[in-house]
C-alpha cells in the first residue's frame, strides 16, 4: 500500500501540527495533527478491507483461441473479470501471463466499475503445459494505491507443441534423423491422422478427410528412426579432490565409446558438463580429427554454478501430486502448488532441454564419476525419458552404483 | 477522484480554524475536526453505510485522542501517546495487508 499525493500532503500536515503542538504546548494543534492521523488510518483500513472483498468475489473467465498450439505460433487470450468494487475505488486488471511466454498487445485493462474484458495475444517460446499465474489487481483511491497478485485464478491451461515435429533430411543409410518422408507413395507412409494444430505444414492436411468430419485433419507420416546417439562427459571439480584413476579409465571408456560409434558411421554428439555446469557441447561431428582434439582435453573444470539435492519442477510436481486423499495431503499439494507454478528451471535445466530437444538422439551415455552431488544426473536422466531417449550410466567401480540405479537410468555400467 | 489544490488549502485553512478553535474551547476543536474530513472528502465517504462505519471509526480514533488530550496539563503525554497509538495502527494495517498478500498470493 503505497501514500498518493493527497495522504502524502496530509501526512506533512499532520506532522507540522503536531510539532507546533509539541513546542509550544498547544492541546488544539495536537487534536488537528492527531485528528488527520487517525483519518489516515480509518481510510487506510477501509482501503484493505475493499481490496479484501474485491479479491473475495473475484471471478476470471479466459477463453484461449487453441488449447495445443505450435511453439512460436500466436495463441489470443481473452479475459473477463468481475468482482465487487466499492465506486470511490479505481481498479486496473492485468493477467500475470506464464513464465518464459512473450505477450503482443496489453495483457491488462481498467475495470472500475467491477468488471472488464481484454485480449491479447501470446507467443510461446517453450515446449510443454504451461498455465497462467493468475492475474495482479491494482487498486487506487484518493489516498492509496496498492496491488494484489491472486494466484488462485490459473486456468486453463494450455500446451505448447514443438515447432517441428519432423527433423531434416539425413542419409538413411545411417538412420541420421527422422525424415517426413514424402515419397510419391504417400498412403503406405501415413502413420496416423489428427486434428489440425496452428504452425502445422498446411501441405499435410487430408482434405478428403476434412471434409467428411467439416475440421481439419493432417496426416502424419511414418518416418525412420534413427540411431544417433549423444555421448555426455560429466567433468570432475577441478576445486575438489577426485580418483585420478577411476578418471583415466572413465576417459578411456569414452574416447572407446566415441570411437566405436564413429567407425560404425553412426553420428555421435559429445556434450561436456561439469556437474550443474554445461562445459561445451559438439553437435554430429563427423571430423574424427577434432573429436579426438575433444577427448584429449578431458580434464578437471572449474565449476561456477553447484547443485544440492536439486529436484527438477517436474519430479515435485509428481511427488505432490501422487499423495493419498488425507487432509495434509491437500494441504500440502496446495501449499506447494503455486510455488511450483512460479519456480523457473536452472540455466543447466534449460540448456539441457534445448540440447535434447534440437539433438534427437535415441540413446545418450553418461560418463560420471558420481563423486559429489548427483542431482544434475538426475536431471539428466529426467530430461532423457520426457525425450523417450534410453539414458546409460556409465561410472567407475568406485562410486556407488546401486544408488545410482535408482536415480532413472537405462542401465548402469561399471567400468 | 484526484484531489485539487484547493482542497488542500481549505484543509489547511480549517486546521488553522481547529487551532484557533481550540484555544477558545477544546469541545469544539473536536467537531470542528471531525466535521472537517467529512466535508472536504465527502465523495470518499460514500455510499451510505461505508461512509458511516468510516465516520464512525475515525470517531473513536477522535475520542481516543480527547481522552489522551484531557487526561494531562501539557500536550508532550499526550502526544507521545497518540504517536505510539498511531505508529500501532500502521504497524496492525501493515501485518493485515502481508496476510491478505499471502492468502491471496499463495505465499508460504
Amino acid at each position: 500500500m503505497e501514500l498518493l499525493r493527497c495522504s502524502r500532503s496530509l501526512v506533512l500536515l499532520a506532522a507540522v501540527l503536531g510539532l507546533y503542538a509539541f513546542f509550544f504546548d498547544e492541546p488544539s494543534a495536537a487534536v488537528a495533527g492527531a485528528g488527520i492521523a487517525v483519518f489516515l488510518i480509518a481510510r487506510a483500513a477501509f482501503f484493505l478491507s475493499a481490496m479484501q472483498s474485491a479479491a473475495g468475489s473475484l471471478s476470471v473467465e479466459r477463453k484461449l483461441s487453441h488449447r495445443f498450439i505450435r511453439q512460436g505460433s500466436a495463441l489470443t487470450v481473452t479475459t473477463s473479470v468481475r468482482l465487487l468494487l466499492p465506486k470511490t475505488f479505481s481498479l486496473t486488471v492485468s493477467d500475470r501471463i506464464p513464465a518464459g511466454l512473450s505477450a503482443g498487445g496489453h495483457p491488462h485493462a481498467p475495470a472500475d466499475d467491477g468488471s472488464c474484458t481484454f485480449s491479447y495475444s501470446l507467443t510461446p517460446l517453450t515446449i510443454g503445459e504451461h498455465s497462467f499465474m493468475g492475474v495482479t489487481l491494482s487498486f487506487s483511491d484518493l489516498f492509496f494505491s496498492g496491488s494484489l497478485a491472486v494466484a488462485g485464478v490459473t486456468a486453463p491451461t494450455f500446451t505448447v507443441l514443438p515447432s517441428a515435429d519432423y527433423a531434416l533430411k539425413g542419409a538413411d543409410t545411417y538412420g541420421e534423423s527422422e525424415g517426413p518422408a514424402l515419397t510419391p507413395v504417400m498412403s503406405q507412409s501415413v502413420r496416423s491422422f489428427r486434428e489440425y494444430v496452428p504452425g502445422d505444414d498446411i501441405r499435410s492436411i487430408d482434405w478428403k478427410l476434412s471434409a467428411r468430419h467439416d475440421s481439419l485433419w493432417v496426416r502424419e507420416y511414418m518416418g525412420r528412426s534413427e540411431d544417433a546417439s549423444l555421448v555426455i562427459i560429466d567433468l570432475p571439480d577441478a576445486g575438489a579432490p577426485f580418483h585420478p584413476e577411476a578418471f583415466a579409465r572413465l576417459k578411456n571408456a569414452a574416447a572407446g565409446s566415441v570411437a566405436a560409434r564413429f567407425s560404425s558411421q553412426r553420428p555421435v554428439s559429445i556434450l561436456l558438463i561439469s556437474g550443474p555446469n554445461l562445459v561445451s557441447f559438439l553437435p554430429r561431428e563427423s571430423d574424427p580429427l577434432r573429436l579426438m582434439a575433444m577427448m584429449d582435453r578431458l580434464t578437471p573444470a572449474t565449476r561456477l554454478h553447484h547443485l544440492s539435492r536439486y529436484y527438477s519442477t517436474a519430479s515435485l510436481r509428481k511427488r505432490y501430486h501422487d499423495l493419498d486423499d488425507t487432509p495434509f495431503s491437500a494441504t500440502l499439494a496446495g501449499v506447494t502448488g503455486p510455488f511450483l507454478s512460479r519456480r523457473p528451471p536452472t540455466a543447466f535445466e534449460s540448456g539441457l532441454a534445448r540440447i535434447f530437444h534440437g539433438l534427437r538422439a535415441g540413446s545418450a551415455h553418461l560418463f560420471t564419476l558420481a563423486a559429489q552431488d548427483r542431482s544434475h544426473l538426475r536431471l539428466i536422466a529426467e530430461r532423457g525419458a520426457m525425450g523417450s531417449m534410453s539414458v546409460h550410466l556409465h561410472v567407475p567401480r568406485e562410486c556407488d552404483g546401486p544408488l545410482l540405479r535408482r536415480c532413472g537410468f537405462s542401465s548402469v555400467e561399471v567400468i | 477522484m484526484k484531489p485539487s489544490g484547493r482542497t488542500f488549502v481549505l484543509l489547511c485553512a480549517g486546521e488553522a480554524a481547529v487551532v484557533l478553535a481550540g484555544m477558545a474551547s477544546l469541545p469544539a476543536a473536536f467537531l470542528l475536526q471531525f466535521l472537517l474530513p467529512l466535508l472536504l472528502f465527502r465523495e470518499s465517504f460514500t455510499p451510505f453505510w461505508t461512509g458511516v462505519i468510516s465516520a464512525g471509526g475515525y470517531a473513536a480514533g477522535l475520542a481516543v485522542i480527547g481522552i489522551a488530550v484531557l487526561s494531562s496539563r501539557h500536550t508532550t503525554l499526550p502526544l507521545l501517546f497518540i504517536s505510539a497509538f498511531v505508529v500501532l495502527l500502521a504497524v496492525v494495517l501493515l501485518l493485515g495487508e502481508a496476510r491478505l498478500k499471502r492468502r491471496y498470493g499463495g505465499v508460504t
